[in-house]
């Protein structure tokens, strides 16, 4: 056989190797990115610069174009190991769950998928939300951890949470089956021409919750006993929420603040406050789910659709440099509130960068400069909530949903009252 | 060149067996490939199937084809084995797709759509997998979603040769010499094709998202 294998051929002309791939004719750039590649491959961390400085000619094509060889490995790796958890979640629906029959899935988030379930020994209806396979034990137990502090909230706008447990490597947790709607779902319903919503829109809406969004909207179908209203409690009186409805979203923001403020005061931070964690159910009233459990998955299950691309506007800035307190939660739900009065997107002309980098996002837009019609009380409590600075927020979520009761109440708030010079009449 | 692992477990003596119908060296060889050929289908494989097809079936299908067409081997004049064991993979993974999607008969010799690399649906903002440990995984989430969301812009305003191209040579790990058989082109017009294909990604993607990317693996 010859000597280099690269060459080696069989008698019949095969080549065993890999073929014959000299630097003779090929671009030195595309060499020099092949042996980046494979130093990647091979676990190195091969500089740019170095690489850089030892080929001037080539300098700066290397800086320009190298990141993204880095970028084009770290994504292959990520689908590598995510495939499985793609598979794992979507053999669920139809079958036996551990104790439950999974009956259909009614969401799917960044964090994990959500399905319609009944829970065998007791034939009530429950969500019950499948993590994609967690690989590393010490991420299993704080998964436990954190499910089990999750449990112990209970309040009458916090989803509550049932069970959990591990089933063939799938980490899930039981929830009350809330019949209603993700506040995304609301907004998209605000913008479009119905500019309305109605108890009956958010039965529908979340009887066929494929429709457009993709959240953690949670529902059942109509046959099912309303499981959150108890036998003896009178239906719902019709309500709606339009566009210009304050109260409904003062109201809706004082119960969220009110949720989180006790929490807060339970020791546990939410982290991820955005419109597709706040449902509204048929009675509309808010409840918030994913307690305390979103923070420990850090291999998100990728979905369908680009549900999650575009949360990243409800984090705070500090969150981006890995800093989370209780004032993290209340810039979140400040966020959300502007986007629920204006129904635009925060931060629509803000680029990536810029709301990435903590020291370059920008304040949040004056909402009545979106929308004049915005209530100036209104206005000055979402922009404090979700002040860039945090010592400029609500130091609680407490004062937050203070402020939001007396906006609801019509006496001044203190949004405005620290500059009460400023103070103009409507 | 020195970059370019070899399979030393595939000795041209192992090779020659396979061309006289040895069914063991041939899963031998199988063997050796497997990794390689498991991320294809990885990444081919449409994720509206994911849940109804396993990826090692798919292998498995493949590999008894691959025993079907042992006797032409050489008449398929594959350039290396590898690439002819691909050839038979992209096949079977057409006839699974149409199995399942119900799609028209492709061409059994052009591959078929890396649906699983590209598109938005399965894109994971991976670019970002690599993001400082100390952000908090929403955060993390949030952006791996938005750069996904940012790269599948910018590959869907490249050509399909030029996704091809980074397609073969990240996704499925071809050397350049392999690609160019795949593409049937010269090395050198497969090399410059790859610069340019990365070149055209570069201009249409936003520069700060990539530093924000730190080199590790």
């Amino acid at each position: 056989m010859t000597e280099d294998a690269q060459f080696a051929t069989g008698i019949f002309g095969l080549p065993t190797g890999r073929p014959a791939d000299g630097a003779h004719g090929r671009d030195p750039l595309e060499v020099l990115a092949s042996e980046f590649v494979a130093a990647l491959r091979q676990g190195e961390e091969p500089g740019i610069d170095a690489l850089a400085a030892s080929h001037p000619d080539l300098a700066v094509e290397i800086q320009d174009l190298f990141p993204l060889l880095t970028a084009m490995e770290g994504w292959k790796t990520y689908r590598e190991t995510t495939s499985y958890e793609h598979r794992s979640l979507d053999t669920l629906p139809g079958g036996q769950f551990g104790d439950f029959r999974v009956i259909r899935e009614i969401g799917r988030g960044g964090m994990g998928v959500v399905f319609e379930a009944e829970e065998l020994n007791t034939a009530r209806r429950v969500a019950i939300k499948v993590l994609p396979y967690l690989k590393s034990d010490s991420r299993r137990a704080l998964f436990q951890r954190e499910a089990s502090t999750a449990a112990r909230l209970w309040h009458p706008h916090i989803v509550p949470v049932y069970s959990f447990g591990e089933h063939k490597g799938l980490c899930y947790y039981s929830m009350r089956l809330v019949r209603g709607v993700a506040l995304n779902w609301v907004i998209d319903r605000l913008s479009s021409n119905h500019g309305a919503v109605a108890a009956s829109d958010v039965s529908q809406g979340f009887e066929s919750p494929a429709e457009g969004e993709h959240s953690t909207s949670m529902g059942g179908p109509s046959d099912a006993p309303p499981s959150n209203f108890p036998p003896g409690r009178l239906p719902i009186v019709a309500w709606r929420i339009a566009r210009n409805s304050w109260f409904e979203i003062a109201r809706i923001g004082a119960q969220v603040a009110d949720a989180l403020g006790y929490a807060h005061a339970n020791g546990i931070v939410h982290g991820d406050i955005k419109p597709g964690n706040l449902l509204l159910d048929s009675a509309a009233n808010a409840w918030v789910t994913d307690f305390g459990l979103s923070r420990n998955q850090s291999e998100p299950l990728e979905q369908a659709s680009s549900g999650m691309a575009g949360t990243l506007r409800y984090l705070a800035p500090e969150q981006l440099s890995g800093h989370v307190d209780v004032r993290t939660d209340i810039y979140s739900l400040g966020v959300t509130l502007f986007e629920l009065s204006t129904r635009k997107s925060a931060f629509a002309s803000a680029d990536f960068a810029a709301l990435t980098d903590p020291l370059r996002r920008p304040e949040l837009p004056r909402a009545r400069q979106v929308n004049p019609k915005i209530p100036r009380d209104l206005e000055a409590i979402v922009f404090k909530a979700a002040a860039k600075d945090p010592a400029a927020r609500y130091d609680s979520a407490a004062s937050l949903r203070d402020d939001l009761l007396r906006f609801l109440a019509a006496r001044p708030v203190r949004a405005r009252g620290a500059a009460g010079w400023l103070r103009l009449p409507f | 060149m020195s970059n370019i692992p070899l399979e030393p477990e595939v000795t041209p003596e192992l090779a020659n067996r396979v061309i006289y119908g040895d069914k063991a060296a041939l899963a031998q060889i199988f063997d050796v490939y497997r990794k390689r050929l498991r991320r294809i289908v990885n990444f081919r494989l449409d994720r509206r199937i994911y849940g109804r097809v396993d990826p090692d079936d798919v292998l498995q299908e493949a590999y008894l084809n691959a025993q079907l067409r042992m006797k032409s081997i050489l008449a398929d004049r594959a350039e290396t084995l590898f690439i002819w064991l691909r050839k038979i993979l992209n096949q079977t993974l057409a006839d699974v797709h149409r199995r399942h999607l119900g799609t028209k008969k492709r061409s059994a010799k052009r591959d078929i759509s890396i649906h699983g690399g590209w598109s938005t649906e399965s894109t994971s903002a991976a670019l970002a997998i690599h993001l400082a440990g100390t952000l908090t995984s929403p955060s993390q989430a949030a952006l791996r979603a938005e750069l996904a969301a940012q790269i599948d812009a910018a590959l869907a305003t490249l050509s399909p040769v030029d996704r091809e191209i980074l397609a073969l040579r990240h996704f499925e790990e071809l050397s350049n010499g392999e690609a160019a058989q795949v593409l049937n082109m010269t090395t050198q017009a497969a090399s410059m094709r790859y610069v340019r294909a990365l070149s055209r990604l570069r201009e249409v993607l936003p520069a700060p998202q990539l530093s924000a990317v730190p080199d590790t693996q």
